[in-house]
């Protein structure tokens, strides 16, 4: 039977197929295949090296490794070698623990067992653990910035920082009732790209770029998110009294590239494949406040965004590969919900007649021209339109000065893209998919003032119709689940059956079509690839969509639109100009991240307010180290990985070298 | 003297430590709301209303040559008083903003007019100052005093953060006492000087100021450097020259250990109602004083306190202000009450006056 696989393994060769890949053999096909290889090996090691053909071959390859500058696996390879590890790399026994959420005294109980029941040490203790994540948290790198950072301190080895940054609990003063930890910004910048260095230098080699060749000219680009994470509140032990309620920063490195000097054009060497998940999404502040508390936010994010401007002015200088190099960063704050954008940029509330965050269109224009707006609005702008309120240079009445700000009235703090937020863009227009459905079921076009009863049994029959059909159970607030369900064509077509007329339903029919074929647009992480045609047709069905709205929906949307309609219908093709993408800029990595916080808070955090945020955001921060995650895509089954281990025998243990 | 319990109506989250009460024609305004204006309300300045132990807060307009100051947090407010025969208004410098910066400017509010139903409207022009102004600060104090028939606005003490160049993000929010000058300006041209004074050695901020004619008092107040508040009394002269000023000061040891006082002034002669504030940082200050500024000097007398209800004893912190002659607004916090929806306890006390008392007897 043995020889039947390598004949057909040679048969298949021999008829012209392509030559199958080494690695992708099996071991027998690999031994066949290498055998002239490993006689002429054989012959060497006994001439020259006493017969030993084990080091003969690992020398190789860790040779191998070197000149590819695969200095981590060589260094692994290395500590195997001198017998320092049967048992795993501490790196992966890190990634285990952090990716399947073991608390310290849980992964201790594990590795005792298995040290126990298998006679080895084949886990690495804790302490050797301790000493691995050292280098993965910010504050281990050595680094400077030219010119220095403005109002940054120049120490490199900065890692938990205190959030209150001097904010002392005097009577007179308020007194600080938050807890918060922090990295430093640029500490963290500096840590996240060392977690990139591998796929840095690959990107550098496939661009076929010599490594001493680019030491200058790299750009980074960097999503920024922020929002409340809601209602935390869990029953902890002692502590300050502190709002039962939580928001974090976070941020994500999108991409890196590099202008080599002589070249015009930049090259990309790095492209975040995920910039939604929650693992490429890093969190840098941790804070417990209601979001809503503009006076606490403020004290708490001021000195993020004192270390933001000053990074803006300056250049990081940073050993990538083995040789310094000089990078510049840009930051794209675009992961904020409507709320907070306006909370943050100085505009009125959600509610206000200027309905755009982007542009400064009432919402009565928007509702008149639906679709011919531009991006208009700007940090800068809006600093300079405060000042104009502030000072009433022409004293005009309240409403006069305020048409002429566009409702700015309050003094931006921090400075974000003006872009559309995908995920929300989505629950909003589907909650206004919602209600039309609700008012076509109750032919809206035909009535005046229906009664608040009235509405309420459109609304009973619209939730029993879309559970019975679409087992779509009745929500207090849209989220994302929901919206992805609604606004699909089968949910039309189950609402349909409850509108009486054929003309409506088409109606109906057509703007889902519509919408259908926009969505992609702004929901794809590349659309000039994902979706090339619907990103052409954009304009055109936006204009289409418009339309509709303003003739079969007229009874909605005379004078009113709501914000993220107007935004879809308006903003989407500038923005994707501008920004290559709205998808990738989303902030659902952020959103996602915070039922990581719960499970960090609950499983490996000390029980304790005050050390609490500490451990969250340090397990955090691993958790979205690309260097663990590229260790766990290695021991991918961990929970088989992990019992494998336990089970497995001497010979598995050793390297696979028997020839 | 009564202690009674309000009822805030949809506004006790615009309270907040740190925020003003000006009284303008008969009225108590209420400056420095919590977070930026909104809509409802775009001046951040409310008028505060208390009947039937119900608090509630109405919005106030500027007229059309009004700027819109920011929401302040412990700026210096000095009342210009009809007593002392000058224009009632009052004027307001620094404070925190809510985005926690600490501004530097001066502000004249003033009664513009009296709409359709006496709907007060509110004049607020920005003052412009030049030659040694003062720096950004807060929790500092501002006073009026008159001298050969000349006025001059005082600035003294407050807090602001470190120096440009000593600043990091790491200490972003931490603040020391600005150094210990007179600054003294007139409103007219806003030409403003410094002073430093040897008896003025230390910072301080958040101590009382009364003046009277051509003499300011400073009571009590904390230094952030020793982290106390040492039973401090300054009195400051000021002889408005031809030429220069001419500024002198004396200690006095009759001074009190207190912070953050609140203080009520009762009738036409120089006689106020101390009252709140701290004596150090784990402890209110619950005692009250009488404080009587005359030709002679300064005397204080202790005046029997309201009997404090549980919630007030055991908070850490309080606010307030006063809420017109010998009246005051408290606020304390409902700290560790989960239960409880808004954030502070509000109650109204009130003196009798000189007047009501004759009436009474
Ligand atoms: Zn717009």
């Amino acid at each position: 039977q043995r020889s039947s696989e390598v004949d057909n393994y040679m048969v298949g060769n021999k008829g012209g197929r392509p030559r199958q890949h080494l690695l992708s053999l099996t071991r027998r096909a690999q031994k066949h295949r290498l055998k002239e290889l490993k006689t002429q090996v054989k012959v060497f090691a006994d001439k020259e090296e006493g017969g030993d053909l084990k080091s003969v071959c690992l020398t190789l390859f860790l040779l191998a490794l070197r000149s590819a500058s695969e200095h981590r696996q060589a260094d692994e390879l290395e500590a195997l070698m001198q017998g320092r590890g049967f048992g795993l790399n501490p790196a992966v026994c890190l990634a285990i623990r952090v990716n399947t959420f073991l608390s310290c005294s849980q992964y201790h109980k594990m590795y005792r067992t298995v040290k126990a029941t298998s006679g080895r040490q084949i886990f690495q203790p804790l302490h050797s653990l301790r000493t691995a994540e050292k280098e993965l948290l910010p504050g281990f790198h050595q680094f400077e910035w030219q010119p220095a950072l403005k109002n940054v301190s120049p120490s490199c080895n900065v890692g938990i920082i205190n959030g209150l940054s001097g904010w002392v609990s005097s009577v007179d003063d308020s007194p600080a009732d938050t807890i918060t930890r922090r990295f430093r910004y640029d500490v963290a910048l500096v840590s996240a790209l060392k977690d990139l260095e591998e796929d840095i230098m690959d990107g550098l080699r496939e661009s076929g770029m010599e490594d001493s060749a680019c030491t200058s000219g790299f750009s980074v680009m960097i999503k920024e998110c922020c929002d409340g994470m809601g209602d935390v509140s869990e029953k902890h032990g002692g502590g300050p009294v502190v709002p039962e309620k939580a928001v974090r920063f976070s941020f994500t490195i999108m991409s890196v590239s590099v202008l080599a000097d002589g070249k015009k054009e930049a090259v990309t060497i790095f492209t975040e494949p995920k910039p939604n998940s929650e693992m490429s999404c890093k969190p840098l502040c941790l804070m417990f406040v209601d979001e809503s508390d503009h006076e606490t936010l403020t004290a708490l994010l001021g000195p993020i965004v004192a270390e933001r401007n000053a990074m803006k002015e300056s250049r990081l200088i940073l050993s990538i590969g083995g040789l310094s190099r000089s990078f510049r960063f840009h930051f794209r704050g675009t992961g904020y919900d409507e709320k907070m954008v306006r909370e943050m940029e100085g505009l009125e509330a959600s509610g206000s007649t200027y309905v755009c965050t982007l542009c400064d269109s009432t919402r009565a224009e928007a509702s008149k021209n639906m679709v011919l707006h531009s991006v208009t609005r700007s940090h800068e702008e809006n600093l300079e339109r405060y000042e104009i309120w502030r000072s009433n240079p022409f004293s005009e009445s309240a409403d006069e000065l305020r048409d002429r700000v566009k409702g700015v009235s309050s003094k931006p703090f921090l400075e974000t893209q003006p872009t559309l937020d995908a995920l929300h863009c989505d629950i909003g227009n589907a909650s206004e998919f919602f209600k039309i459905f609700q008012d076509e079921i109750g032919e809206m076009h035909k009535k005046v003032n229906p009664s608040r009863e009235q509405r309420r049994s459109w609304r009973a029959a619209l939730d029993k119709q879309l559970r019975k059909k679409m087992k779509l159970k009745p929500v207090m607030r849209m989220n994302g689940n929901y919206a992805r369900r609604l606004m699909t064509m089968e949910a039309v077509e189950v609402v349909c059956e409850l509108v009486p007329s054929e003309e409506r339903k088409e109606a109906l029919r057509e703007l889902m079509r519509l919408y259908l074929q926009m969505k992609p647009v702004w929901r794809a992480t590349n659309p000039a690839k994902e979706c090339p045609d619907q990103l052409c047709r954009y304009s055109f069905n936006s204009q289409r969509f418009a339309d509709i709205l303003s003739t079969s929906f007229k009874y909605r949307y005379n004078g009113k639109i709501t914000n993220y309609l107007h935004k879809t219908l308006a903003h989407v093709p500038e923005i994707i100009e501008r920004d290559g993408s709205i998808g990738a800029w989303a902030s659902e990595g952020n959103e996602s991240a915070n039922k990581l916080f719960r499970r960090f808070r609950k499983m490996n955090a000390r029980q304790s307010k005050a050390f609490e945020l500490e451990d969250v955001l340090k397990h955090h921060w691993l958790y979205t180290s690309k260097y663990l995650q590229k260790f766990m895509e290695a021991h991918k089954d961990s929970a088989k990985a992990l019992q494998a281990t336990i089970d497995l025998d001497d010979e598995d243990m050793s390297l696979d070298i028997d020839f | 003297m009564t202690l009674q319990p309000l009822t805030p109506v949809n506004c006790a989250g615009l309270l907040q430590p740190g925020c003003s009460l000006l009284q303008l024609d008969g009225e108590v305004l209420l400056f420095g709301q919590k977070g930026w204006p909104k809509r409802s309300c775009p001046t951040g300045v409310f008028g505060v209303r208390i009947k039937r132990g119900e608090l509630k807060l109405r919005p106030i307009t500027f007229s059309n040559d009004s700027c819109y100051l920011p929401p302040l947090r412990c700026p210096a407010v000095c009342r210009l008083d009809p007593y002392d025969g000058l224009p009632e208004s009052y004027l307001i410098h620094g404070g925190r903003t809510p985005n926690n910066e600490i501004s530097s400017s001066l502000y004249l509010l003033t009664m513009d007019s009296r709409g359709c139903n006496r709907k007060l409207t509110v004049r607020c022009k920005e003052k412009e100052l030049v030659a040694e102004v003062p720096g950004a600060r807060y929790g500092h104090t501002m006073s009026m005093v008159q001298s050969r028939g000349k006025t001059a606005c005082v600035l003294f003490g407050g807090r602001s953060y470190m120096p440009a160049g000593e600043r990091t993000t790491e200490s972003w929010n931490s603040v020391v006492d600005c150094p210990s000058q007179v600054f003294l300006f007139d409103l007219e041209f806003g030409c403003s000087s410094a002073h430093t004074l040897p008896e003025l050695h230390d910072g301080q901020s958040f101590h009382v100021a009364l003046s009277r004619e051509d003499c300011v008092y400073f009571i009590g107040g904390h230094s952030l450097t020793s982290d106390s508040r040492p039973p401090r009394l300054f009195r400051l002269r000021v002889e408005l020259l031809q030429g220069s000023p001419l500024l002198s000061c004396e200690t006095l040891d009759t001074g009190l250990s207190i912070s953050s006082a609140i203080v009520t002034r009762t009738g036409p002669s120089h006689k106020y109602i101390i009252l709140g504030g701290y004596q150090s940082d784990s402890q209110k200050r619950m005692e009250c004083s009488t404080v009587i500024v005359d030709e002679k000097g300064i005397q204080f007398e202790p005046l029997e306190p309201p009997n404090w209800t549980p919630d007030i004893i055991h908070s850490r912190t309080w606010f307030g202000g006063s809420a017109g002659e010998g009246s005051i607004l408290l606020g304390v916090p409902t700290e560790g009450r989960p239960s409880q929806p808004d954030t502070h306890y509000f109650y109204k006390m009130s003196f009798h006056t000189d007047g009501e008392r004759k009436d009474k007897d």
